[in-house]
This record gives C-alpha cells, sequence and structure tokens, in this order.
C-alpha cells in the first residue's frame, strides 16, 4: 500500500515533466545526402564521384545558444547531446524557441575540460564508443560506411574525428540564420547534409584517405567539412 | 486561510518526498583511507578529493586488477602482464603478450608511485589514471573486449555488485566507478622503502660502491632521472634507432608534432634491477646493455636529447659503482606487500631467475 502511493505520486511527477517536454517547440535534424532524404541503406555518390553507403553516423553537439534581434545571448543548455542515425529520439532536442531570436549556435564536439577530467558518465560514458581509450580524447563525430572505392577489408571506409587540444582541435561552432517566419508550434528543422564530409571545404577521397583514427591533420580537414553540413529548412 | 492551506500543502509535500529519502535504512559508509605522501615528496597530481580512497574502494579494485573477466576470453588480467615481483611489469617480456596469443609493441611499465604521474603510456597519450585501464581492457592485442561487456559481465555477477555498493554507496556499475575503482588500488602501490630511501631517511648507509655510484649518478644521470620519483616524466629520444618492424614513433604519435619522434617517458629508475627488460620496446635484456647503448649504440638524430648529444660516456669503473647504486633503489617491501598481491596466489616468495643482471 506504501509502495503504491510512492510510485503514484513518482508517475505524477514523470508525467508533468514530460508533458512539459512535449509542450515545448524542438529542434531536429534531418538527414539528407546532397538535396535527397538520406536512407541508411541507399547508395550515393559523393563529389569525387565515389559510391558511398552510410551505415553509422554519430556526434556530440552542446553549448546551443540564440542571438536575439538586440544582439543578447539566451543560454539553451550546455548539456552535450549524443546525435545517433540509428536512434530517432536523439535526433530531437527540446528546447524552448524564443520568438524574436535572429540566429542559433551550437557546438559539434565535446567539451575540452570534458576532455581531461577522468572518466564521465551518461551520455559521455566511454562505454558508447565515441571515445579513443589508446590516446585521451571524445571522438567528437564518426561516419562508418562501405565504398567499392575504399581498398580496405570489406570495402569499409572508417571516419573518426577527434581532437581537444591546439593545434589540432576539432570541435567546430555552427551558427546558422534563423528563419524570419517560424511558427511557434513547429519544429525547427535543421537540414544535416552528409555528403559535406567528403566536399565542405575540402575534398576527401575514399579512394585515397579510407580512414581517420586520430587527432591531426585530416581529423581537422574532416571537422572543417562537417562543419558546413547544417542549414535551417526554409519551409516548415 | 490561503497561507494555512500553503503551508499545509509544503508540509504534505515534504513528508511525501521525505518517504523516498528514508528507503534505504543501512546505508553503507564505506572507511576512508588517507592517502601519506613520502617525507620529503612532491604533492601528488592526482585529485583525490574527486575519488577518495576507501577501504572497500581499494579493495574492489585490487579484486578487479586481477580479475580475468575484465578481458574478451577471460584469460588476461590486468596483473597477468604487472606482476608484483618485477615491481608491476611483465617477467622477461619484451613485449607484453594479450589474448589469443596476440604481442603488444610495447614493453610492459612497472606500476609504482602513479599517484604523481600527470601522463600515461610510453607516449604519454592517457591524461588520467582513471582512464588508463580502458587502454589495455580494449586493445584488440591486449584484454580485447568492450567496455559495454565488461561492464555487463560485472553486473550479473553475485559479487560485484555488492562490492560497487560497499565502495560507492549503491550497486550502480559504470564505467567511471570501475576506472574509479582501478585507481585507488593503483594509488595505494607506493614504492618508497628501498635502501636508498632508508639512506636519506638516516636510517641506513651506503656501502662504498653504492655511494660513489650515487655520485656518479648524480652528475650524469639525475637530470631526467630526478629524485626521489627517479624520473621527470618528460618525453626524450635518447638514440634508441627506430624498430623497422615496429615503426613506433613514441609521443609523435599523440602530438603529430615532428619534433616529438621517437622520443618516449623517461621511466622511472626505482625497482629498475627486478624490471628487466629495459626501453618502450623492451629491446634492452639487461642493465649493462642500456649501459652499452649509452656509451657505444645510440644513434644520434634531429630529435635526440640535447643532453646526449655526445652520447653518455661510461667507463667500465663508472657503470659497476652505477649497478651498485641502482640496486639501491629495489623496494623489497613493495614487491613483497601482501596488500597488493594476487588473492588467489598471495605473494610469490620465490620470484623467477633473474637471467640477465
Amino acid at each position: 500500500m506504501q509502495q503504491n502511493w510512492k510510485i503514484g505520486f513518482l508517475i505524477t511527477i514523470l508525467l508533468g515533466l514530460t508533458n512539459m517536454a512535449i509542450s515545448q517547440p524542438t529542434v531536429q535534424f534531418k538527414m539528407m545526402f546532397n538535396n535527397q532524404t538520406f536512407h541508411k541503406d541507399s547508395s550515393y555518390s559523393n563529389s569525387a564521384g565515389e559510391m558511398v553507403q552510410i551505415h553509422r553516423f554519430m556526434f556530440y553537439t552542446t553549448k546551443w545558444k540564440l542571438i536575439t534581434a538586440s544582439n543578447d545571448t539566451i543560454n539553451l543548455s550546455n548539456e552535450h547531446f549524443l546525435i545517433n542515425i540509428e536512434k530517432e529520439l536523439s535526433m530531437v532536442l527540446p528546447f524552448p524557441k524564443l520568438a524574436n531570436a535572429t540566429k542559433l549556435i551550437f557546438d559539434i564536439g565535446v567539451d575540452s575540460i570534458l576532455n581531461t577530467t577522468g572518466i564521465q558518465t551518461g551520455i559521455l560514458d566511454p562505454a558508447l564508443g565515441m571515445f579513443w581509450t589508446w590516446r585521451t580524447g571524445y571522438i567528437m563525430a564518426k561516419l562508418h560506411g562501405v565504398s567499392p572505392q575504399a581498398k580496405t577489408a570489406g570495402n569499409r571506409f572508417s571516419y573518426e574525428v577527434g581532437g581537444f587540444q591546439s593545434p589540432f582541435n576539432s570541435v567546430r561552432t555552427i551558427e546558422l540564420e534563423l528563419p524570419t517566419q517560424h511558427q511557434k508550434s513547429k519544429p525547427l528543422i535543421i537540414k544535416t547534409d552528409l555528403a559535406k564530409w567528403f566536399s565542405g571545404k575540402h575534398i576527401i577521397q575514399i579512394g585515397t584517405t579510407p580512414n581517420c583514427h586520430n587527432a591531426g591533420k585530416l581529423a581537422m580537414q574532416l571537422a572543417d567539412n562537417y562543419s558546413s553540413m547544417f542549414s535551417m529548412a526554409i519551409n516548415n | 486561510m490561503q497561507i494555512k492551506r500553503t503551508i499545509l500543502f509544503i508540509v504534505v509535500l515534504v513528508i511525501l518526498c521525505a518517504g523516498f529519502i528514508s528507503k534505504d535504512n543501512h546505508p553503507t559508509i564505506a572507511k576512508r583511507v588517507q592517502f601519506k605522501v613520502p617525507k620529503g615528496w612532491p604533492t601528488p597530481v592526482y585529485d583525490f578529493s574527486k575519488n577518495p580512497l576507501t577501504e572497500e574502494g581499494i579493495a574492489l579494485g585490487k579484486q578487479l586488477f586481477y580479475d580475468g573477466q575484465l578481458s574478451k576470453d577471460g584469460t588476461i588480467s590486468c596483473g597477468s602482464c604487472h606482476q608484483q615481483f618485477g615491481a608491476f611489469n611483465s617477467y622477461d617480456h619484451p613485449l607484453s603478450h594479450g589474448i589469443e596469443n596476440a604481442l603488444t609493441t610495447r614493453n610492459a611499465p612497472a606500476l609504482f608511485n602513479l599517484a604523481w604521474q600527470k601522463e600515461f603510456m610510453w607516449d604519454g597519450g592517457i591524461n588520467h589514471l582513471d582512464l588508463q585501464p580502458l587502454a589495455p581492457i580494449t586493445a584488440h592485442n591486449e584484454m580485447g573486449e568492450d567496455i559495454e561487456n565488461v561492464l555487463t559481465k560485472l553486473k550479473k555477477n553475485k559479487q560485484y555488485p555488492k562490492l560497487f555498493k560497499a565502495a560507492f554507496g549503491d550497486e550502480t556499475i559504470n564505467t567511471q566507478r570501475l576506472g574509479k575503482a582501478l585507481s585507488q588500488f593503483l594509488l595505494t602501490m607506493v614504492s618508497s622503502n628501498s635502501k636508498y630511501d632508508r639512506v636519506m631517511r638516516g636510517e641506513d648507509s651506503f656501502l662504498l660502491p653504492e655511494k660513489l655510484g650515487h655520485d656518479i649518478f648524480t652528475t650524469k644521470c639525475a637530470q631526467c632521472h630526478t629524485a626521489p620519483l627517479f624520473t621527470d616524466y618528460t618525453y626524450r629520444n635518447t638514440g634508441m634507432p627506430q624498430e623497422p618492424y615496429l615503426k613506433d614513433l613514441g609521443r609523435m604519435t599523440i602530438t603529430n608534432d615532428p619534433s616529438d619522434s621517437l622520443k618516449f617517458r623517461v621511466p622511472s629508475l626505482r625497482n629498475v634491477s627486478v624490471s628487466f627488460p629495459y626501453g618502450h620496446d623492451g629491446r634492452f635484456f639487461s642493465l649493462i646493455n642500456v649501459f652499452e647503448h649509452y656509451r657505444n649504440n645510440m644513434q644520434i638524430g634531429p630529435t635526440t636529447d640535447a643532453l646526449l648529444k655526445n652520447k653518455l660516456p661510461l667507463s667500465n669503473y663508472e657503470i659497476g659503482q652505477l649497478r651498485a647504486f641502482l640496486q639501491t633503489l629495489t623496494d623489497s617491501v613493495f614487491l613483497k606487500d601482501p596488500q597488493f598481491s594476487d588473492p588467489g596466489i598471495g605473494v610469490l616468495s620465490k620470484p623467477p631467475l633473474d637471467q640477465h643482471n
């Protein structure tokens, strides 16, 4: 009996919290490859004409904030989120959206202090596989797939981008202009174009560089590339 | 009326919430252990405030250290490659051995005085002691396991949830607690009771060769192998040519900086007489090999340490005295202390024969 009211009380609180979350506008990532909606099992052609099939794509994001028309900064969250194409729910972030904001700013990567203070928990637990154990540091973003052009076992390519120390700090800050006419009730959709991994700022060819597993120049180029993969969907 | 209702509401809410707090009637409080810094030693770099030592935490760490379940096939524990009689290095293995006959690319270093060490591995790639065990656990040629699998095995085990509760207050088993428990045990492994330490404390005195060796050591070796830890924890190229099969670039692998090519962490010389083979890839079987390297075989390259640009001239006489001094760095108390030994085996009374020194 005593247990029952405790559970009842908990459920009430939980329901309340869930309701709050649902009623808030959200930010949602929509995966694309060039102009097409991305599907995990489909083949696409990158800018170098290589055929690619992508089966894993994950990245950390944090430090979400808004810039208002009057140039004030509103912090949304300093929490870390792990976006994972295999987990639909991970691609939706619950933030309050303020009507007069003009810009959305966020980081791709993990704050450097969390790379230097031992083992973290929750979404940053190294057990999630987004962490280099042989040299300390988070994998900020990873992209795995196959391509007939990859001269590797199983034609696999594997890009794991990390590095938190200068001159190879792979954290990137993204700034997006918010659409002027946005219906408050609808989620803000951020189009995420995976094709940019190969062509954002530098041309990366799977045929010549199928792997990235360390901090350094290649990781920096890939980070430059994918930092240009985001854009606001205009008609939503 | 309004106020009375509000007060009543708050009181009821507080009572309801209190119901959840009092659920655990017998909370276990782990017994705190004070970390002792040997007299005259620097302040440890490990942040004990984030992971206070407790009897239960240390015991859990020791259990984990000697548990083969941390490896994929159950055959390799931390203790497999870190053996107490060799000051927790790998007996006679130039390169340490992993699961399924795998060989690694480096020599398993001796383990002690880790509270003073800021970075780990021969290349310094790991920046926190708590994170260090994850490297051998996940390396395919060492323990070959996924962290997730290790945690699953520990959660299914009958003992571990209780041991984690005793150490950390509840039964949660996660990567952070695994690392913290192992750190607690590793941090207690302090080696500060060699003859050298007794001499420094005024409780003993050097024999003549040991004293002469100490003087030579102070002039020729102590700039890098600095007392009391007998390392300055820097990365240096000591003129060891790159091994053509391993192709190990050392510190440069981590920094990508060509000026760090072939640099490796300066190892502590405490317990050096029992922790052969030597060098990051175990290429030197005996101290004689090491001395011969320094005085004759060094290959001077662009990143060779400035202190060694002319190699390290050593006479046969000096080598003899240095060997006598280095013997005084052996801490037989540490090598036989049952609080560090394999719970299943205990202290090995007779360590294997030293065929080299």
